[in-house]
């Protein structure tokens, strides 16, 4: 008996024999695709992420922040260090600053050595003055101060400043600090001071108001077994701060990219799968006659699944092989083409990430192709002698099991998400039912039309309903191709066009706050006379929630409502008449009646069903020292990613006349409008000016990473899809084949069949992108509504586009398989050989 | 030496069984050759198959050399063929995308074979096409391609050999050709030759002869030997 080895050089041989034929083509393209995109995805997305999140971090200051009103359990620390975490502190606290005979209340932040864990500070000599960029707290005995401080206390660098018991000396500006976007509406500007001074200050005493700030960094797993450690013992006042707490905009890029690749690997996998299986399928069924001549020359039928095995592990290890090294290309193109905006703080690529990818690519090869290997070895060894002998086919729910248990593998591998592969194959099965029944009654239809006075129109209509099963076949793989090309282009398109939107042009990009009400007129003059346009000036109040109908809120807010971050500090209070941008009633009404009888106001819709709220409802507030008390009229969500003052709670004009207001505005300034900004500061010293500018820049710079990864995955679903379509299409022609043959045989010339076949493909684009733009609309329905939460809208375009498109691209593809299958002279019906 | 008792094969074909073949028996010594004549359907592809073990009867057995064919596990069958076995059929069946040489050493390297590509290169050369070794299948004549098939046959010098209607897609004066030279390499290497024919001419050159009709052997010149069929 021939052992496993004597049967090497035969797979080899016949390997080779079907590389030259073209047999393995499709095959070996949907592994090197896969390969690839899989290989990008950990050699280069992974890395985009991870960068991307690193910048999120810099925002932020850290990977993962404990915020405390007192010092945490050294068990937590312990637990850090046990991590090899990273640590620093940050004591923050408002205390008052003497400068120069001046006072200001300020907010003081002891920071330990390493802060920040991450990004940087940017401190100048003097306020708006060039920076430089240092990730270290302040020397000791020194201290930086944010410009207000700099007018306020008429201070230079140099001077001296009291900070309780102890005098420090002004060692710079503050011009941006971590941080920054989340601490906008700190009425006190921030004092940095060193945490070695704090004792000196003698400022905290038991009972002191104290903000602790943990931060730490390590690698994500470390990172992520610390929260899940330290979350269950937290104390409703404590609270974590990963980056998506930090930056919306970025948090929802990010989440919103992941999503995107997740649902677009998945999708690629699957129509690999699919074209993995249908070229497997067509491949093994050119081998039947290989298989039975095997058999005659004396192999047993496990031998012959031997040769066709070695052969499988060739392609395999072809389209490793190929689709690594296009993989590599990719990454190397990133690094050479695009480092100056995407690679330039990549992390180092890891080569050995392959073996991951490598194993997925062989197991999806395997899953896919195991059912039409399994089909060789049947090939009853008779054959030779009858041709029409076929193997019996294998148990249709065994293949689907088998195909489903390798992409649930192969996604356990990759991303972990159940639940996303399990909504998209059920999704994906309930499109191609509705498909197949809406093509059953096209079919039913077209048959119907087929009395043109063209014969080759006719003949086509024909030819579609007598093979139906085959064309239901074609127009499911067609259409569900086209319906995920297109998907995923559009979803695509609309996410980057969000993402552009939400970092428009004109969007504001400064901050103002603090401004008292006698400056509202003549700053709003100011900005006029420097032809700076100015969002509305909003009134603000801050006050804190302390009952609810009447009710202390610690018994009538729900347990699970009592650790929401609106019970844990002051919220922001304004009045207006007007709906600000960016916020959409929910319930109630927007607008007040004249003159009520009590205050009256809106709420935040989150906030509201936190604290189990309506319309109707009552709620007790203590602003400063005074109580006040107001029925919620609305409730209206809001979008927190526009860059303009945002309030949970607004109240009636006039019904907060008795206390006294500051205000607060955006606006957009360029680069080189910002002398102004001194002048500004100058002129009005109370206010603070936040530049949100350089945060835009980090939130810029991190959409632009995300928006490079999800174009890459993207190339890998149309090239998944076209992979399909080539498997699709070849399985069309070797159909026509020998209909062609006959047809010529009964007279019919080589032009009228090159019609009639190319009307066939006519029908099947029109119906199959029609069947897809359905779907097309109804899937992003769901997926904008419940995935990525952004508005739909009928993309009328694809209307037209996309059967238009389909059209070509099949007339393409179809072209030379066309002249190839009516070509063969009649004779090949006669002599197969 | 090769002996058929008995055999039949019957399909199940709805409520009713069709008899394709019933109660064939003959006896071929070593070296000799045999046509099996018939119309279409009288059950000559199903006996051949039987013969070389590819299909199993529903009654009856094979012999090949003494050794009961049907008694083997489709693995031993399957070594049984390689061993002793050649095809040569009516579609040639040549490995398309294969030069002729790579046809021929493909049973050879299935037994693994370290002279296969010597012995094919004789063999080819014996048949004729010596000079056409690395010709594909495509780029042969419909003679060329059966003077392949026969070298790759003949190339395991099998102990049995059998022919499906060699020369039914061929012209005469090819197939007459083609013919002489299994005839000869049979005489050579002292084969043994079962062929299926309709053409009672070539059936003439063989040594014995039988002819079914509706799957019963009506005309015989084989005889089986008593002791044979009591065994059965």
């Amino acid at each position: 008996m021939a052992n496993k080895a004597a049967l090497l050089p035969v797979a080899w041989r016949i390997f080779k024999r079907d590389w030259r034929r073209k047999d393995l083509l499709i095959l070996l393209f949907s592994m090197v695709v896969a390969m690839a995109s899989i290989s990008v995805i950990y050699l280069v997305i992974d890395r985009i992420e991870s960068a991307t999140e690193r910048e999120v971090a810099d925002v932020l200051g850290a990977d993962v922040v404990i915020l405390s009103p007192r010092e945490i359990d050294s068990k937590w620390l312990q637990i850090a260090d046990d991590l090899n975490l990273v640590k620093a502190t940050s004591v923050e606290f408002a205390s008052v600053l003497f400068a120069n005979e001046k006072l200001q209340l300020s907010t003081i932040k002891a920071v330990s050595d390493g802060y920040p864990l991450r990004g940087r500070l940017e401190i100048s000599d003097e306020p708006y003055q060039e920076t430089r960029n240092l990730n270290t707290n302040p020397p000791q005995g020194t201290l930086w101060l944010e410009p207000r401080l700099f007018s306020v206390l008429e201070l230079e660098k140099g001077n001296l400043v009291e900070v309780g018991y102890t005098d420090l000396q002004v060692d710079g500006a503050i011009m941006l600090q971590p941080g920054q976007g989340s601490t906008l509406f700190n009425i006190a500007p921030t004092a940095i001071i060193n945490i070695d001074d704090l004792e000196a200050t003698k400022i905290i005493q038991p009972g002191s108001r104290v903000n602790f700030r943990y931060l730490f960094t390590g690698e994500s797993e470390a990172l992520s077994e610390f929260i899940e450690q330290v979350k269950p013992q937290l104390a409703s006042s404590q609270r974590v701060l990963t980056i998506f707490d930090e930056s919306p905009v970025a948090g929802s890029a990010i989440t919103r990219s992941k999503k995107y690749i997740g649902l677009s690997s998945l999708l690629t996998l699957i129509l690999l799968g699919v074209a993995i299986a249908m070229s497997a399928g067509r491949y093994a069924r050119r081998q039947f006659d290989m298989s039975a001549l095997m058999r005659c020359f004396g192999l047993s039928n496990k031998q012959v699944l031997t040769i066709f095995s070695y052969i499988l592990v060739f392609v395999c290890v072809f389209g490793i092989l190929f689709g690594g090294l296009v993989g590599i290309v990719f990454q190397e193109f990133l690094i050479t083409f695009l480092s100056q905006w995407i690679t330039a703080e990549l992390p180092k690529a890891d080569y050995s990430v392959l073996l991951i990818p490598t194993a997925a690519t062989a197991v999806l090869l395997m899953g896919f192709s195991i059912p039409s290997l399994v089909q060789v070895k049947n090939v009853p060894p008779m054959r030779v002698l009858r041709r029409q002998l076929e193997p019996m086919s294998v148990g249709t729910l065994s293949i689907y099991l088998l195909s489903a248990a390798t992409l649930v593998l192969i996604m356990w591998v990759q991303m972990q998400d159940f639940k996303l592969l399990a909504s998209v194959l059920l999704g994906l099965v309930f499109v191609a039912i509705i498909f197949a029944c809406i093509a059953r009654f096209m079919l039913w239809l077209l048959k119907r039309g087929a009395i043109t006075r063209s014969a080759a129109v006719n003949f086509s209509l024909r030819q579609l309903d007598a093979n139906k099963g085959i064309t239901l076949l074609h127009l499911l793989a067609f259409s569900i191709t086209i319906f995920v090309i297109a998907l995923m282009i559009l979803v695509r398109t609309e996410l980057l066009g969000k993402w552009q939107q939400s970092l428009g042009e004109n969007i504001p990009n400064h901050f103002m706050v603090n401004v008292k009400p006698n400056e509202v007129t003549e700053i709003k003059s100011f900005f006029n006379a420097n032809q700076l346009e100015v969002v509305e000036l909003y009134p603000m109040i801050r006050g804190r929630i302390v009952g609810i109908n009447g009710e202390d809120v610690k018994t009538a807010v729900p347990a699970e409502g009592q650790s929401h971050n609106s019970l844990r500090r002051e919220l922001n209070i304004t009045w207006s008449t007007e709906l600000p941008e960016g916020n959409d009633m929910v319930s109630g009404e927007w607008g007040w009646p004249e003159n009520p009888s009590e205050p009256l106001i809106s709420i935040e819709e989150e906030t509201a069903i936190a604290l189990g709220l309506d319309v109707g409802d009552s709620i007790d507030f203590t602003i400063g020292s005074e109580s006040w008390s107001a029925k919620i009229a609305s409730v209206r969500s809001i979008d927190w990613q526009t860059f303009t003052p945002n309030f949970y709670i607004i109240a009636n004009p006039g019904a907060l006349e008795q206390f006294s207001a500051t205000y607060i505005s955006s606006f957009r300034m360029e680069k080189s409008d910002k002398d102004l900004l001194a002048q500004l500061v100058k002129k009005y010293p109370s206010i603070t000016v936040i530049e949100l500018d350089r945060i835009f820049e980090e939130v810029q710079s991190i959409i632009a990473k995300v928006s490079a990864a999800v174009e890459l995955i993207m190339t890998f679903v149309v090239a998944a899809g076209l992979a399909l379509l080539w498997a699709a299409m070849e399985h069309t022609f070797d159909n026509k084949y020998k209909q062609s043959a006959i047809l010529r045989t009964l007279g019919a010339t080589k032009p009228f069949i090159a019609r009639s076949f190319r009307f066939e493909y006519l029908w099947l684009a029109l119906l199959s992108s029609s069947m897809a733009v359905v779907a097309v609309e109804l899937i992003t329905y769901l997926l904008y509504r419940f995935i990525f939460e952004i508005e739909f809208e009928f993309h009328f375009q694809l209307w037209a586009l996309l059967p238009a498109s389909t059209l070509l691209l099949m007339l393409i593809a179809s072209w030379n398989g066309v002249r190839r299958v009516t070509s063969p002279s009649p004779m090949s019906l006669i002599r197969p050989s | 030496m090769l002996t058929a008792i008995k055999l039949g094969k019957r399909v199940k074909t709805g409520e009713s069984e069709l008899t394709i073949l019933d109660d064939v028996s003959f006896q071929l010594s070593k070296g000799k050759s045999l046509a099996i004549i018939g119309e279409s359907g009288s059950g000559k592809t199903t006996l051949l198959g039987l013969l070389a073990g590819l299909d199993s009867p529903s009654s009856g057995e094979v012999q090949l050399n003494g050794q009961s064919i049907f008694s083997l596990s489709e693995e031993q069958r399957a070594e049984s063929r390689k061993e002793n076995l050649g095809f040569v059929f009516q579609s040639f069946q040549l490995i398309e995308g294969l030069t002729a040489l790579e046809n021929v050493m493909m049973p050879l390297e299935l037994k693994g074979d370290r002279k296969a590509k010597q012995k094919a290169t004789e063999m080819l050369t014996k048949v004729g096409l010596g000079e056409r070794l690395n010709h594909y299948a495509n780029q042969l004549s419909g003679g060329e391609q059966q003077r392949v098939a026969i070298a790759r046959a003949f190339v395991t010098e099998p102990a049995l050999l059998l022919a499906d209607e060699p020369t039914g897609n061929l012209d005469t004066a090819t197939g007459k050709k083609i013919i002489e030279l299994m005839f000869s390499l049979n005489q050579e290497l002292n084969t043994t030759l079962v062929l299926v024919t309709h053409d009672i001419h070539l059936a003439e050159l063989c040594d014995e002869s039988i002819t079914l009709s509706g799957g019963k052997v009506i005309e015989s010149s084989v005889q089986m030997e008593q002791g044979a069929v009591a065994n059965g």
